[in-house]
């Protein structure tokens, strides 16, 4: 479902230049629960924004679905994204200003939905994840669990083949955390991809397979908590 | 998908109250007073738009040379030429023409004595012609008889409680009987035409029609005529009529003809002899600008607020993004946000133009009614005003935050564009720029105005009261009338007069006796009689006054003023012989120089003439004190001579005002202007003042824990505005110069400027800003900022 071949993401300021992925490779079949982890700065936000296309790598092959999508414009890249993936992020990222219906609604109206499919797939939605009393209160008057609650709704309203997570609990107490993480399982059991990036092994423990990175580089790509410097092995 | 956009922007605005309140009310005050003055604009276009095929309708005008000079234009024309025209040449389908005789006559109506101002005597096709409403009679027939006469609906109610009652009945005027065929519907206020009552130009005495430019001639050409060739077919057809004509036997007379549309006349025009006053193309594209200018000052509030709190949209944008949403998604959205804005700070709008019509028309001097903007003219100003305003408020906000990338803003990275900084600089400087140089320019105007209203005229202007318009019975007994006028015991003295001040006079050439030609000057020609240079307190510097009475006076003698004297070339002027027109006689006084005409014109040689009766005004000059009871003991004193006439009263110092309207109107709509680019301008310097401040708590925090105190905060704070200030002010000024230099070259004497007018605004808004900026710093810094650092 998702393959990359040497990718690479290179950031340029005007004086540095900063390596965030250095030939990356590694593929993720359909159905699979895949935790990407690694110390603060190895590139694990970078990678998962190339995957979830809100940006291109510097360098080597990304295909999504098996289509080559490297060198995507903007306007493509934002055209597969909506259909296929959705997001789930540490800071929840609900808009303030719409309340829990619309917030979930947001990705079918991209999509062109009508208004009476929309109300049913958001009901059928928050239903699912139990959240149907709030769906009129605004995200500040919800707790933490429920506004991440929310979020996940929103990643899998549109049914999207892959979620992409992003700390997803970060910024929540270990009981809301595990919440979220049963709902996660839930979806991957039902059939969605789902990769995640995480600090947590407590969370990395719900995947099927961990990949590793340091400094831009996978260093392994298994369940073992161990660091095996495979790259520097192979050379 | 737009009731998801209201709801939306309904929410944030109710969320960021001090945004909303300023972006609405920024944009409304400006589209406020856009839509007045396009209601003024549309009105002043609108004239004789209802005329029927106005597009093809021309008046004649006459540029008549007379001696040495320029040839002078008036709206009239000779009374053969248009009906020549209309026979001859292909491109006229049809012509009328029509001229006053009397102003303002003595009438007599079911046996009641009346004054009925305002009679024209027109060919008979004048209703047909331009498609006049008529509430009885038909247009083609109601002046086919010579003794008919049509009169307005107002004149109808006038003499008659039943205005249809007076249809076929008797009116007398000035020894002839006219028989009423005809009521029109009272003329609409946008048009040049203006007349009660209309006859045939058969009663008209020969003389009017034989000779002379009498005539307001209107031409219907056929469409896509040659304008250019009728004209040229005028002047040579006059020119053929005046050389095989022994009565134009060794006059100079030399007339071309120039056609204006009749919906170019009234604020094209602005002849001597117009109906009315006339507008001015200027003043419409002058307050057109300065509609545009405030409407862009209000714009740029717009834009800079929305671009400023940019910060704050950022993650709802990145969150739209991940979520599916195209740029043009967004684009779309932050479009349809502004054109909202827009439509609902011009309902806002529209209740503040209602409040304010009423004081917007007296300030412009017409009546300004809101349905206007319900005509199709209207409806399309609505449209294309919130067509701009909102491409113009959400076009940058739109590109601009929907180029924000989702992966940085949804990670809380801060979105700080130096190029979006420097536009919103650029802005500031612009809004600054109009408002300086509206301020600047209104100071000149005020001060000039001032400086010609308080200009030492050459003569007393206080207390001087003009008796306008004397019935017939009046002019005959005019010594005996002045007799009476001066046993009041308030009236100091009285003078006769055939000129109201600042109107027209007659302009004739005048020389010595005896020389060439050539060496005349053209003067301004006055009769007066004796009493009139004491009325008026001018000065005599050589010589002496016409003596009363004197039969010899009134024959021969003549007074001059010195740029008379200066401009004939006479050293020793007194007891020159003089030739004006059909006066020949010698100089007897000088009189010093004095202003009849407003100080748009420079002083021109006068000739005062002498005469002892018929004069149609009365200059008269009272003791200080209530003018009440004075008005009442003259018009018991006129009312002797002949009880019907019920007098004209005008205060000189208030005709010397109404000179200086135009200009007085465009001061005062300034001052409006100024006053909003002023408010609107601040209101966005508060808007980005206390959204700065309170980005910048946890800043402030950090440099007070670190030391910083009140006063090094406050200069850090203001001094981007203060360059921007002095930026602006170094913009504005020259422009602003330029400009009032401009219009000062429209007056012959002016006030100089001065550096300070300039200067004052820019530190004005300079200051301002500054105050502004200082209150929010001082506020946020009482807030402890250094609390703020906690909640990191």
């Amino acid at each position: 479902m998702i393959k990359t071949v040497e990718l690479s993401k290179v950031f340029r300021t005007e004086e540095v230049e900063t390596t965030a992925l250095n030939q990356v490779s590694f593929e993720i079949r359909e159905g699979e629960f895949v935790a990407v982890m690694g110390p603060s700065g190895c590139g694990k936000s970078t990678l998962l924004n190339i995957l979830g296309l809100l940006d291109n790598p510097s360098g080597g092959q990304y295909h999504f679905l098996d289509e080559q999508v490297a060198n995507y414009t903007e306007k493509q890249r934002a055209n597969l994204r909506k259909r296929n993936i959705g997001f789930v992020f540490q800071n929840f990222n609900l808009i303030d200003e719409l309340s829990v219906f619309e917030n979930v609604e947001l990705p079918l109206i991209y999509l062109g939905y009508s208004a009476s499919e929309r109300k049913q797939r958001v009901e059928e939605v928050l239903e699912q994840m139990q959240i149907m009393h709030r769906r009129n209160h605004f995200p500040l008057q919800l707790s933490g669990g429920q506004q991440q609650r929310v979020a996940v709704c929103r990643a899998v309203v549109a049914k999207p083949h892959i979620i992409l997570a992003d700390e997803p609990t970060g910024n929540l107490d270990s009981t809301h955390g595990d919440e979220v993480m049963h709902l996660l399982e839930e979806l991957n059991k039902n059939g969605t991809t789902i990769i995640m990036v995480t600090h947590s092994q407590r969370d990395a423990s719900y995947a099927q397979r961990i990949i590793r990175l340091f400094d831009g580089q996978i260093v392994t790509e298994d369940k073992s908590t161990e660091f095996v410097l495979t790259a520097a092995a192979a050379q | 998908m737009i009731t998801y956009h209201i709801k939306s922007l309904l929410r944030s605005l109710q969320k960021q109250k001090t945004n909303a309140v300023v972006n609405i009310l920024g944009l409304a005050l400006g589209l406020g007073i856009t839509l007045l003055i396009w209601i003024f604009v549309l009105h002043e276009l609108s004239y004789d738009t209802f005329i029927t095929d106005h597009d093809r309708i021309y008046r004649v005008h006459s540029q008549a040379v007379l001696g040495p000079g320029e040839p002078q234009e008036i709206p009239t024309a000779m009374f053969p030429i248009g009906e020549w025209t209309r026979r001859e040449h292909p491109g006229v389908e049809d012509m009328v023409r029509f001229s006053s005789y009397y102003s303002s006559p003595e009438i007599i109506f079911r046996d009641e004595s009346t004054v009925l101002p305002g009679i024209k005597f027109a060919d008979e096709n004048f209703f047909s012609f331009f498609g006049l409403e008529l509430l009885t009679g038909q247009p083609e027939e109601v002046l086919s008889e010579p003794a008919s006469i049509v009169i307005s609906e107002s004149t109808a109610a006038r003499l008659a409680e039943e205005p249809l009652d007076v249809l076929y009945e008797v009116i007398h005027i000035q020894d002839q009987n006219y028989q009423i065929t005809g009521i029109f519907k009272d003329l609409p206020d946008n048009t040049h035409l203006e007349f009660n009552a209309v006859s045939h130009h058969d009663n008209l005495p020969d003389m009017i029609k034989e000779g002379g430019l009498n005539f307001f001639t209107y031409l219907k050409v056929t469409p896509g005529a040659d304008i250019a060739g009728i004209q040229q077919y005028m002047d040579e057809t006059l020119a053929d009529h005046v050389q095989t004509n022994p009565r134009y036997e060794g006059m100079t007379f030399h007339v071309a003809h120039r056609l204006m549309n009749i919906g170019d006349i009234h604020l094209r025009s602005n002849l001597i002899w117009e109906m009315k006053e006339g507008g001015s193309w200027q003043s419409v594209l002058v307050f057109s600008l300065l509609s545009v200018f405030i409407l862009f000052v209000a714009i740029i509030n717009y834009v800079n607020l929305a671009t400023a709190r940019s910060m704050l949209r950022a993650k709802e944008i990145g969150v739209r993004k991940v979520s599916g949403a195209s740029r043009g998604n967004l684009i779309r959205q932050i479009m349809t946000e502004s054109f909202l804005t827009v439509l609902l700070a011009l309902v806002v709008a529209i209740v503040l133009a209602e409040i304010f019509s009423v004081w917007f028309s007296q300030i412009l001097g017409i009546p300004l009614n809101l349905s206007t903007l319900l005509s199709t003219g209207g409806l399309l100003v609505i449209l294309m005003i919130l067509a701009v305003t909102g491409l113009l408020s959400g076009l940058y906000p739109a590109f601009y935050l929907s180029s924000f990338n989702p992966v940085r803003t949804l990670k809380g990275e801060v979105v700080r564009g130096k190029a979006g900084q420097r536009f919103r600089q650029a802005l500031v400087v612009f809004q600054f720029t109009i408002t300086i140089f509206v301020i600047s320019s209104l100071v000149v105007m005020t001060r000039q105005l001032h400086y010609i209203q308080n200009r030492d005229l050459g003569f007393d202007q206080e207390e001087v009261i003009i008796l306008e318009n004397l019935s017939g019975g009046l002019w005959q007994s005019f010594q005996s009338v002045r007799a009476r006028l001066e046993s009041i015991p308030r009236v100091v003295s009285t003078g006769g007069a055939n000129f109201i001040y600042g109107g027209t006079t007659n302009v004739s050439l005048i020389s010595e006796l005896g020389t060439e030609y050539d060496s005349g000057v053209l003067a301004d020609v006055v009769t007066v009689d004796h009493g009139f240079l004491d009325v008026m307190g001018v000065d005599l510097v050589d010589g002496r006054n016409f003596h009363a009475g004197s039969e010899m006076d009134v024959q021969s003698a003549l007074i001059l003023n010195e740029t008379a004297v200066r401009a004939l070339g006479f050293e020793d002027p007194l007891g020159k012989q003089l030739d004006v027109v059909n006066i020949q006689g010698p100089l007897i006084g000088v009189i010093s120089d004095f202003h009849m005409k407003s100080l748009h014109q420079p002083i021109e040689p006068l000739v005062l003439n002498y005469a002892q009766m018929g004069f149609p005004h009365i200059y008269l000059k009272a003791a200080p004190g209530e003018f009440a009871p004075l008005m009442g003991d003259i018009t018991d004193a006129l009312q002797e001579f002949d009880p019907n006439y019920t007098p004209n009263i005008r205060f000189l110092d208030e005709t010397i005002a109404l000179l200086y309207q135009q200009e007085r109107r465009a001061t005062s709509l300034l001052s409006t202007g100024a006053i909003l680019a002023f408010v609107i301008s601040l209101l966005g310097v508060y808007g980005l003042a206390a959204f700065a401040a309170e980005r910048r708590v946890k800043e402030m925090g950090i440099r007070i824990v670190l030391g910083a105190s009140i006063r090094q905060l406050l200069w850090k704070y203001n001094r981007e505005s203060v360059i921007l200030a002095v930026l602006s002010m170094l913009i504005a000024w020259p422009i602003a110069w330029l400009a009032m230099d401009r219009w000062m070259s429209g007056f012959a004497f002016t006030v100089s400027i001065n550096p300070l007018w300039f200067i004052l605004p820019g530190v004005l808004i300079l200051v301002s800003g500054a105050v502004i900026i200082s209150i929010q710093t001082h506020l946020a810094f009482k807030n402890n900022p250094v609390e703020a650092l906690r909640h990191e």
